[in-house]
């Protein structure tokens, strides 16, 4: 059994988001980055979220986390709202929600050592003495292949090493859920393969679950268990990664899917045109009118709502792609 | 231009091939810009605070009419005498005195307050960030020679009222200086990952960015002592710093105009000691920042 | 269009330059470039260790390789775009002239004219203080003796070209009014200003979005065709470098250790590092959660040189031989170099 979001009521999620919105203000203009997400993440399941520059998708993460707060909208992680907690109750509910970004090394203070780095949460939590936590610092680092690295500072480190200090210092506190914010876009593809190989280690040791965020469809695919595809601060479809990839119900995600080169290219001009709108200035009713090959009239004044096609599978279109295989 | 190219310094690469690419011998260089002047200033230091300790140097005021207008290398007076007799290493030396205490006071000051009210504006931004900023345009709108005038016609010149008229310009400069590194910083991934561990904001300034502004407020320091010190002497010259016969390397260099043909040296010694001081100064800054900006 | 002197159209005046024609005389041909970097504590950095191969007349040539393979060095030497520290040897000819060692002012004769090169970051390689328009212009200027209106005529045709909507109005525009995508035709459209016989596209699409991505290479594939360029896409992306490449290099710590037509590569690799590189991409065909095959351990250190295989540490398949002397890069298939020992057999891991 399902709900409109594609997601099965039978136990309560891990994360659900709600209706969330996030806008600010520029000097061009006020930037709908977020408008209006919801999907939920299960216990000990991966879920990917694609989408490429503009879609929002690093807002999104950023305002599961509250930082910052989002301006409207429901994040209910293990229970907690957390868009309606302050301070340390806030503080409290965050503890099992942990982030690791794209950058290896603007995530590592440079003037700390590896050790500070990784103990920070246990600090701030307050997780036992002093030996407990050093102790703590030495499994997690063992844990991510980095033992015999705790003296050393950032610079003294490859890409690869960095990502993985800031993965132990994610993992120290044993947290529920991890973000992962392109947390490989940055690797090399030997590295990234050591890195995400980490990942899914953590995973099945730890009974981690995962928000993967990516602009690498294959990537994406590879590491979820359920894909969700974002398009300028919308979600267009959501559903288990293998269906999505053999039976894509969104136009855009048949453009995402023919844009992976070695993947018949050559379709890829006629499966999207044009450039991706302005966050400022969005299209009217569905966002991706203005480049979907199959776009009518219908499409501009009418946002599309998610809809259940398939077991599980979800999607946002007035025309969705009905049983066309990629 | 020998910047690394980015290829040799993107993650994944072994570190030592960034290291690599920098030229060889830059490296020595950039260590002699740091421990030369760096040295000359610790032994002038030393030597205007503990040579009179040890060895008996006469006094630089109160000197006899009889030893007046004595040229260098005089038995007993190395550098010479001035016109009232003064001898003239001595007063190199207690001038030397006050042109560090002098710059130390305010650039000490500078850095302390100025760096706090600096670093709490790029922290906290909004109405803290506008009010800060309008104190410190305050401080800075004051007009330096006026500002060094009123104090030393309404309160006498002293080197205490020196001190607190530069202060007014070293604050707001460090201001600045701490508000920018920190904005700078705030917009650094790793800040949001320490909120996001659970870090409290006091400790986030004192351990996160308190250690990373600090080499830039530190290079900072260093020109601006030299500047104070400049700045001193130029007051001292105009005669609202330290008051005569008090020995300052700028009230010598205004003495000395008077007997410029004469005893030129008069004037190019406190002179020599100035450029040279304050150069070092400068030259150890730059190679610091150099350093640091690794 | 007519042109009163120096329009698009007129190329170099020596050789064929329309169509695609194939000429057997190499275009540009590379042999044992070698660059050098001085490092710390008195020792070298090889960044190239000894790149020999040739581009041809409308061939596309893929470079593929890691961060601190030597990709960029080595097409940065050949443009003589490297910093004065830099140690180059070896020839780089290009239709017979040598641009190792050649002057500057001679080189920059060369420099679009010749040889064009689109680099990663738009952001960073246009002035964003000057107009599109006008960045464009000044790029036909370097080397057409046209007036100023002429060139900007000849802007807004290649924007046209590089199928820029509305190319009018974003001649008039600041780089920052663009998007991603825009920029790099921007880029490509001043590259291409004075038609060169061969472009260079240094992970020119590293940075954008893949659907943007797909539009730019196909853009680039159409220009390609339409003036007869030769094309040489550096990338680490070995699946881009299959899908649009005619012939792929793989680099690995300075040297050349595979290269074949990109169809051969895909379905018969040799070189272990290849197949690992193959086996590392995600595949949209593999299974959730599938492991990926990884090999252990770093790029070797580019100071200090092993005297055997580079690749050797961390190859599954090293015997002792490989740690005693290089290998060297043969042409042991016809079409198909590469470098090694104990070459791996048939297609990589896909599963």
């Amino acid at each position: 059994m399902s709900d409109n979001s594609g997601n099965s009521v039978n136990t309560a999620p891990l994360l659900q988001v709600r209706d969330l919105v996030h806008e600010f203000r520029t000097d061009l203009g006020t930037v709908h980055a977020v408008s209006g997400v919801s999907f939920d993440v299960r216990a000990g399941e991966t879920l990917g979220i694609v989408g490429e520059t503009g879609s929002g998708k690093s807002t999104l993460a950023r305002a599961i986390v509250q930082a910052p707060r989002p301006t409207s909208g429901a994040v209910v992680f293990r229970g907690a709202d957390l868009v309606t907690l302050r301070g340390t109750r806030l503080l409290q509910a965050r503890r099992h929600l942990q982030m690791v970004f794209q950058d290896p090394f603007g995530s590592l203070d440079p003037k700390w050592r590896v050790r500070d780095l990784v103990e920070e949460p246990l600090v701030a939590y307050k997780t036992g003495d002093r030996t407990a936590r050093r102790r703590r610092v030495g499994e997690v680092l063992e844990l991510v292949g980095l033992a015999g690295y705790s003296t050393r500072r950032p610079r003294e480190l490859s890409g690869g090493q960095a990502q993985r200090v800031a993965i132990a210092r994610a993992v120290a506190l044993n947290p529920a859920l991890i973000i992962c914010d392109e947390a490989v876009s940055s690797l090399d593809v030997l590295i990234q393969a050591q890195v995400l190989n980490l990942f899914e280690r953590l995973r099945a040791e730890l009974g981690l679950s995962y928000l993967f965020i990516a602009h690498d469809l294959a990537l994406v695919k590879q590491v979820s268990d359920r894909v969700a595809v974002m398009y300028l601060g919308r979600l267009c479809e959501v559903g288990p990664g293998e269906q999505v990839y053999r039976q894509p119900l969104h136009p855009y995600t048949r453009a995402l899917l023919d844009s992976v080169p070695g993947t018949a290219t050559a379709r890829a001009a006629k499966t999207i045109r044009g450039e991706p709108p302005s966050p400022v200035h969005p299209p009217s009713g569905c966002r991706f009118r203005t480049r979907c090959p199959r776009a009518e009239p219908r499409c501009a004044d009418e946002e599309p709502a998610m809809r259940e096609r398939a077991a599980g599978h979800v999607v946002a279109c007035h025309f969705p792609l009905e049983g066309i295989p990629a | 231009m020998s910047a690394p190219l980015p290829e040799l310094l993107a993650p994944g690469t072994e570190p030592s091939v960034a290291r690599a690419s920098r030229a060889r011998g830059r490296g020595r260089a950039l260590n002699l810009r740091i421990w030369l002047p760096a040295g000359f200033l610790i032994l002038l230091f030393c030597a205007c605070f503990l040579w009179p300790l040890v060895y008996p140097v006469p006094k630089p005021t109160g000197g006899s009419i009889l030893e007046a207008g004595l040229p260098p290398l005089s038995p007993g007076h190395i550098f010479g005498t001035d016109p009232v007799g003064n001898d003239v290493l001595s007063r190199i030396l207690y001038g030397g005195r006050v042109s560090f205490e002098v710059g130390l006071s305010v650039t000490a000051i500078g850095l302390v307050i100025g760096g706090l009210l600096g670093t709490a504006a790029g922290f906290w931004g909004g109405a803290v960030d506008t009010v800060v900023m309008r104190v410190l345009d305050v401080l800075i709108a004051f007009p330096a020679l006026v500002l060094a005038l009123a104090i030393a016609e309404g309160l006498g010149p002293s080197e205490m009222h020196v001190i607190w008229a530069l202060s007014f310009f070293s604050i707001p400069a460090f201001g600045r200086i701490a508000r920018s590194a920190t904005l700078a910083l705030r917009g650094q991934t790793f800040m949001l990952a320490a909120r996001l561990s659970g870090t409290s904001r006091r400790r986030i300034i004192l351990r996160h960015v308190v250690p990373n502004i600090m080499p830039q407020l530190l290079t900072f320091s260093l020109l601006g002592i030299g500047v104070a010190i400049i700045l001193e002497g130029a007051l001292s010259f105009l005669g609202l710093g330290i008051p005569l016969p008090g020995p300052s390397w700028g009230s010598m260099i205004a003495q000395g105009q008077g007997t410029l043909s004469a005893s030129p040296e008069l004037v190019l010694i406190p002179s020599a000691f100035l450029f040279v001081t304050v150069v070092a100064l400068n030259v150890l800054g730059d190679a610091l920042r150099e350093r640091w900006a690794r | 269009m007519p042109y009163a002197n120096g329009g698009p159209d007129d190329g170099p005046d020596d050789g064929p330059d329309d169509g695609a024609e194939q000429v057997t005389e190499a275009l540009l041909d590379i042999e044992d470039l070698r660059v050098t970097f001085p490092g710390s504590k008195n020792r070298e950095v090889r960044a190239v260790d000894g790149l020999s191969y040739s581009v041809y007349a409308g061939q596309t040539l893929a470079i593929v390789g890691e961060s601190g393979s030597g990709k960029t060095v080595s097409c940065r030497a050949v443009m003589g775009l490297l910093p004065a520290t830099a140690t180059v040897t070896g020839s780089a000819r290009f239709q017979g002239i040598q641009l190792i060692g050649l002057p500057e002012d001679r080189l920059r004769e060369h420099r679009g004219a010749d040889v064009a090169m689109v680099f990663q970051d738009p952001a960073r390689s246009l002035n964003p203080t000057m107009r599109v328009g006008a960045q464009i212009a000044e790029a036909v200027r370097v080397h057409r003796a046209v007036t100023k209106a002429q060139a900007r005529e000849q802007a807004v045709d290649l924007l046209r070209l590089v199928h820029m909507p509305l190319p009018e109005r974003r001649c008039a525009e600041y780089p920052h009014q663009l998007s991603g995508g825009m920029r790099q035709r921007v880029m490509i459209a001043i590259a291409l200003a004075c038609r060169p016989r061969l472009l260079i596209a240094d992970e020119a699409t590293t940075a954008l979005d893949v659907t943007t991505q797909a539009q730019i290479m196909e853009l680039l594939l159409e220009l390609q065709a339409e003036l007869g360029m030769a094309l040489m896409l550096i990338s680490h992306d070995l699946g881009l470098a299959g899908a649009y490449a005619d012939e792929v290099i793989v680099m690995y710590a300075g040297r050349i250790v595979e290269q074949a037509p990109a169809v051969d590569l895909a379905t018969r690799v040799r070189m272990p590092y290849t197949q690992a590189l193959f086996e590392a991409i995600p595949r949209l065909e593999r299974p959730a959660h599938a492991p990926l095959p990884v090999i252990g351990g770093r790029p070797p250190d580019a100071a200090t040189p092993l005297p055997g295989c580079a690749f050797e540490p961390r190859c599954r398949h090293a015997e002792d031989d490989c740690r005693a002397a290089a290998p060297p890069l043969a042409e042991h298939e016809p079409g198909h170099r590469w470098a090694c020992w104990h070459p791996v057999d048939g297609a990589p891991d896909v599963r």
